[in-house]
């Protein structure tokens, strides 16, 4: 009888993961495209989750500032920030410390202790009651400047910093290590599965002039031992180079931009 | 005792699963038929009413036909390089200079087509349109030349694109940025039902004429081998899988034979 | 009696938590020296990894002494510089020679 009610339950399962299938999924906008809501410890301490907004952070500073120097986990909500973290200085108070400038402003501190009903409206920042509309309007004056792009923030991010249309910090004093000049491997061409697919050309220099070595090596690709043979499959459950382009750079609907190689014959 | 019935549940529950795909019994053609919802008069097939933000502008809702659009461009045009999302009410279509440039302001700006923009050419009611019904008339006159099916908007699309009754163009203006297909998936591929007499074919070919890779992959169908077990006459009849478009603007499902071509008549 | 004990242990603390500080700064360098060197890990020599890889694994266990707000922060860095140098070892056999990544 037993048997009958465990393979009910697994009818009923099956069911429920196939309502999932087939369902065109919400198209972020240009603007939400790269948020993260972070919300470990924020419900719990009665304030409202944090909306990180990725292209915000990243047309000032590299990838790697934050996600190698200052420490934050490229995989959202498992850093575990603590308010208390931010009050001693590291996370997100290595900048948002009420000291740092940037473009000549100082930048907002995070948490606190204690805090004053003015004080609040500092912490609404990015504990955010309801939409940020300054930030939305911020976003649209911003992206005029930029190289377009389909898809993602509609920001052509890698050729934004290639002409200088923005300058990414990738230096804090007393944070960040001292960087040798990188040399870099050169640009590789990689095989797609699938007969006549176009290759993918990838580039090495592209990608440290963000990331530096270790933000992919060898914790996505490892250099020697891992595979080098990874299909699109993983790639779309965000595993190699969809643990970035699924959610922050670039998105993977954008077939061409990887697959640019001219097909042969 | 117990294996027994676990294994005529497992009978059930299979012969369940693979009714879905079933079309073998008249009985199950019209449990299918009945599950497929009708789609209403030919004008207003493929039709989108688009009211996000125009009643709180007081202003008539935007009522967007897809007929007259197609006709000019592949669906890429606008779903993969204007970036509309194929999902009623997901895009943030406003008069805001910024986003009307980038979605219907991309043609509509008084050269290629009529404007958004203030202006002597500034024409509010063709889209926000104070009676929808005029759409009827001009569906008429639109669809007199083309070649005619019993389905959907009533005009048989395929057709008209290979006797050259339209030619949609495939960008606008840009550069061609189309993936070419391999070799492999340039074969139709089969999708067994229940009686191979039922059997679908299905072209890439013909697919990706008009949409890229990520029109449908992976969120419609995902790439994974036989990842399409998934799929139920039910939910590929409710917004799933193929009915996403071939229930709301391409060719509608109640016209069985258009996919299950060898399917046997009445 | 007991209160002197506590004053001395206490006395202890203070002495100890003062060579953590000292101990703080060499950390600092050694850690400047270990990840401050991760762009040419490419084409540093098999006996320069492993003395990068040491000299982290150093850094790593004074780490361990560190306040949290320290160690958090500072532990996943170094993580990251040795998983690369080790990776990065790990395709070389010890004359140097590089070996072809597998196929």
């Amino acid at each position: 009888m037993n048997r009958v009610f465990v393979s009910l339950i697994l009818l009923v399962g099956a069911t429920v993961t196939w309502a999932q299938d087939g369902v065109i999924k919400r198209r972020l906008p240009p603007f939400e495209y790269g948020r993260v809501i972070i919300n470990n410890y924020s419900q719990q301490a009665g304030l409202p989750p944090v909306v990180f907004d990725h292209w915000l952070h990243r047309s000032k500073y590299s990838c790697r500032l934050c996600h190698l120097d200052i420490g934050f986990s490229m995989v959202a909500n498992s850093t575990k920030i603590r308010a208390v973290d931010n009050i001693n200085g590291v996370f997100c108070a290595t900048c948002h410390n009420g000291k740092m400038m940037m473009n000549g402003s100082i930048i907002f501190p995070a948490c606190a202790k204690e805090y004053t009903r003015e004080e609040y409206k500092v912490c609404v920042r990015c504990h955010q009651l309801e939409p940020n509309v300054t930030l939305g309007k911020k976003f649209t004056s911003f992206v005029k400047n930029m190289p377009v792009e389909k898809f993602g923030n509609g920001i052509n991010w890698e050729k934004a910093e290639r002409e200088g249309k923005f300058k990414a910090v990738d230096h804090i004093e007393g944070v960040s290590p001292t960087r040798p000049k990188m040399k870099v491997p050169n640009d590789m061409l990689l095989k797609a599965n699938l007969e006549g697919m176009p290759k993918v050309i990838f580039s090495h220099t592209k990608h440290a002039a963000w990331g530096g070595c270790k933000l992919c090596h060898p914790g996505l690709f490892s250099i020697n031992k891992g595979r080098s043979v990874y299909s699109m499959d993983e790639i779309l459950e965000g595993k190699f180079c969809g643990a970035c382009h699924k959610t922050v750079a670039f998105p993977l609907n954008d077939c061409r931009r990887c697959h640019a190689a001219p097909v042969e014959g | 005792m117990g294996t027994r019935i676990f294994g005529v549940v497992l009978v059930i529950s299979t012969a369940l699963l693979l009714m879905g795909l079933s079309m073998d019994n008249k009985e199950d053609i019209e449990r299918i038929l009945k599950s497929t919802p009708p789609t209403g008069p030919f004008w207003m097939y493929g039709t989108v009413i688009m009211n996000r933000l125009s009643t709180d502008a007081e202003m008539k809702p935007v009522v967007f036909n897809h007929w007259s659009h197609r006709a000019k461009y592949t669906c890429r045009v606008c779903h993969l390089n204007l970036e509309f999302s194929m999902k009623a009410g997901d895009t943030e279509i406003s008069t805001d200079s910024f986003h009307s440039e980038k979605y219907c302001g991309a043609c509509h700006n008084g050269k290629a087509s009529f404007t958004l923009k203030c202006g002597p050419k500034f024409e509010c009611p063709k889209c926000h349109m104070e009676e929808p019904k005029v759409l009827e008339q001009t569906f008429a006159k639109f669809a007199a030349p083309l070649p005619k099916t019993g389905f959907g908007d009533g005009i048989d699309w395929g057709k008209a694109l290979r006797d050259g009754k339209i030619s949609p163009k495939n960008s606008l203006g840009g550069e061609n940025t189309i993936v070419p297909l391999p070799e492999k998936l340039r074969q139709p591929f089969y999708f067994g039902t229940a009686s191979h007499r039922s059997d679908v074919k299905f072209s890439h070919e013909q697919h990706s004429a008009d949409l890229d890779c990520s029109g449908c992959h992976p969120d419609l169908f995902n790439i994974k081998n036989k990842g399409t077990q998934k799929f139920t006459t039910e939910a590929n009849h409710s917004g799933s899988f193929c009915s996403a478009c071939h229930m709301k603007v391409a060719f509608p499902m109640r016209d069985c034979r258009r996919c299950h071509s060898t399917m046997a008549s009445k | 009696m007991f209160r002197n004990g506590v004053t001395v242990l206490s006395l202890l603390a203070m002495l100890a938590s003062s060579e953590v500080v000292s101990a703080s700064d060499d950390w600092r360098t050694e850690l400047e020296d270990v990840c401050g060197n991760t762009s040419e890990a490419a084409v540093l020599s098999h006996m320069e990894l492993q003395k990068l890889i040491a000299k982290g694994e150093r850094v790593s266990k004074a780490l361990e002494s560190e306040c949290e707000a320290v160690r958090i922060v500072y532990q996943k860095r170094v993580q990251k510089c040795l998983d690369l140098y080790r990776n990065i070892a790990d395709t070389m056999q010890p004359d140097g020679k590089v070996q072809p990544p597998a196929q």
